[in-house]
């Protein structure tokens, strides 16, 4: 009896110390290293699925995936996991030709779409980040102005970033005041 | 009545101000005295640090065989302290057959002193009027506002009449014409362990000469300036605040706007606007070897403190500058400790500086790794500091917790020995520190 007590006991210490579990909300200051910070109120399932919308007759697409995520960084020294929502996107043009697709091969250790954040525009809303590739690492964040269930509007805005001398887009960025982004400043997205 | 009155007015007017104007001219006459003699008495315009200037003197007399380095003789009656008065610093002109030939410049390290013969055309000119025997008036000295003195600047007129034969400015032709000269103190003074270049630059080998120390300001040697004093220099002086002032009317844009503060070789400051492009959101943060504070500004919109592209960035800056200093050929070296990376946001400004010997590069992040650490700035740390805001929906913050949040994600993500981050307020900077996980606040002045 004693030896089972004893099984229950260590059983029990090793569930509680691998669940260290807190809820999406958490700072991870507050959480011992490779705890998890997790969805427990599932308030990310909303964004799940695959979302589309029109933009100058072009189609975009973009799919939100629940993803458990840990971390890349170099010398990291403090890892955790967490719940994210992760996306990516496949663009077709107004001919029918598929100018971007990374939806086919999603790629959950690198996405183009991260989130979910608080925008820092309207406490309101909630945001997405953008991190496209092959754009001289710019990023940008998708600020989620309205949320209805199965409509989403979206609004693009740029993040800071230093200018890179050797970036192969300079030139379209003199001329345009833009980089060749393929990504609409402003869409409403159904979920379909 | 009134006639009468403004009729004596008319006519005591020039008189007044005949009177007036000869009180502050210095007429100077060389024949008084040996301008090379041995015995010292100053003829500098200026109130002078006449014990450091006997000193160095006696030193150079006892020792001028060994100093000597140019033609001519110091003519010591003209050298100046630039407005110092703790024993640090003179120039004094070396002088042959009427001619300046030479500036040589006295920086005191410690309980040494050290003889830098230099050659600026303007510093010549500067001496070579001050010893004319044309009429010269003393202007106002300009010194910087901090109380641990940057620049000094001396400046005098001189009349330049039309006819020698008439050189009374007050009734022949002519016109005034000005000099100056300005000296500034690099940190690098305290710190070299050579000879101190003209320019503060610190160039290797070479020992000084002993300097009298015991009684007087001499006798104690300035401690070297502490990071805080390092700060404050940077962070104190006219053009930084002027900076300040014109970044933070900018936090409305919707781009970021910034400047470069650079030490020029006359040892005045250089402020350049950094150029971006509002469009794309770029800013052109680039370091030049001179470059010694950038300021750049954070809209709102954006989390009101350093950004990890931003902790890179400095980190690049300093293991930069360190590979530059460690080039012997480069000059003038880099003061790593001095360098400054200013922020300006609504919510506050922030500085960044090293307060360490060697800096260790960041990894070179790729750019899932960049992302991440975005991710994990932007979605989970900082994300916690966001309060409740008001009815408008406008974000506000809270500050101690963002500062919090932000110490201890570069901490746990991106650290860099050295790195230190300050609170930079109008009157003066704030060391932020995380002991034990808890943000700590210590005056910095």
């Amino acid at each position: 009896m004693k030896k089972i007590l004893l099984i229950i006991q260590f059983l029990s210490i090793f569930t509680f110390c691998n669940a260290q579990i807190y809820p999406l909300n958490t700072s991870p200051s507050d959480i011992p290293s490779n705890a998890y910070i997790k969805d427990t109120n599932n308030e990310l399932d909303k964004y799940v699925g695959m979302w589309k919308g029109v933009w100058n007759g072009k189609i975009l697409f973009l799919e939100l995936r629940k993803i458990k995520t840990y971390s890349s960084i170099p010398n990291d020294t403090h890892p955790y996991y967490k719940d994210r929502i992760l996306g990516e996107r496949k663009v077709i043009a107004s001919n029918g030709t598929v100018e971007i697709d990374r939806i086919t091969n999603f790629d959950i250790q690198s996405p183009e779409f991260s989130g979910i954040g608080q925008s820092l525009k309207n406490i309101n809303w909630k945001r997405l980040y953008f991190y496209p590739k092959n754009m001289c690492r710019k990023t940008a964040t998708l600020d989620i102005t309205n949320f209805t269930g199965n409509q989403m509007t979206l609004h693009f805005e740029y993040l800071p970033s230093i200018i890179d001398p050797n970036c192969q887009h300079n030139a379209y960025v003199d001329q345009y005041g833009d980089f060749p982004i393929n990504f609409p400043k402003d869409i409403v997205l159904t979920k379909q | 009545m009134l006639m009468k009155k403004n009729l004596i007015f008319r006519l005591f007017l020039p008189m007044v101000l005949f009177t007036l104007f000869h009180s502050c001219i210095h007429d100077e006459t060389l024949a008084s005295s040996d301008p090379a003699s041995k015995e010292y008495t100053n003829k500098s315009l200026w109130k002078e640090d006449e014990k450091y200037i006997m000193n160095v003197m006696k030193i150079y007399q006892d020792n001028e065989l060994k100093i000597k380095k140019s033609n001519g003789i110091p003519y010591w009656n003209y050298a100046t302290t630039v407005d110092r008065y703790d024993e640090s610093f003179l120039i004094v002109p070396v002088v042959e057959n009427g001619k300046v030939v030479s500036v040589l410049q006295v920086p005191r390290h410690q309980d040494k002193v050290y003889f830098v013969y230099t050659f600026s055309e303007p510093d010549l000119q500067f001496f070579q009027n001050l010893l004319s025997s044309r009429l010269k008036k003393a202007m106002k000295t300009m010194s910087d506002e901090t109380n641990k003195l940057t620049c000094s600047t001396l400046t005098y007129s001189v009349w330049h009449p039309d006819s020698e034969s008439n050189s009374d400015p007050s009734s022949g032709s002519g016109h005034w014409e000005t000099y100056h000269v300005t000296r500034c103190s690099f940190s690098q003074i305290t710190e070299c362990v050579g000879i101190v270049g003209p320019d503060g630059e610190c160039n290797e080998g070479g020992g000084g000469y002993d300097y009298p120390t015991g009684g007087g300001t001499g006798s104690n040697p300035p401690n070297p300036p502490n990071p805080c004093d390092k700060l404050k220099m940077q962070t104190s002086n006219i053009t930084f605040k002027n900076n300040i002032t014109s970044l933070a009317g900018k936090t409305s844009d919707d781009y970021e706007s910034g400047y470069r503060i650079g030490n020029n070789s006359d040892g005045t400051l250089q402020n350049q606007i950094l150029q971006n492009k509002p469009g794309s959101q770029q800013v052109d943060l680039k370091a030049f070897s001179n470059t010694i504070t950038i300021m750049h500004s954070h809209y709102d919109g954006l989390y009101p403190i350093f950004s990890p592209g931003d902790v890179i960035f400095f980190n690049q800056w300093i293991v930069w500058a360190q590979n530059w200093n460690a080039i012997p050929t480069n000059t003038p070296k880099i003061p790593l400790n001095n360098l400054t990376f200013t922020l300006v946001t609504s919510n506050g400004n922030y500085s960044f500086n090293f307060d360490g010997t060697a800096a260790t590069p960041l990894p070179s992040y790729t750019q899932q790794q960049l992302e991440d650490l975005d991710r994990k700035y932007s979605e989970d740390y900082l994300n916690n500091a966001v309060t409740v805001g008001n009815v408008s929906g406008n974000v506000s913050y809270d500050m101690d917790k963002l500062e919090k949040q932000f110490l201890k994600f570069m901490i746990d993500k991106m650290n860099m020995a050295g790195l230190k981050l300050y609170k930079t307020t109008e009157s003066g900077n704030i060391k932020l520190d995380l002991v034990n996980g808890n943000r700590t606040a210590t005056n910095c002045p």
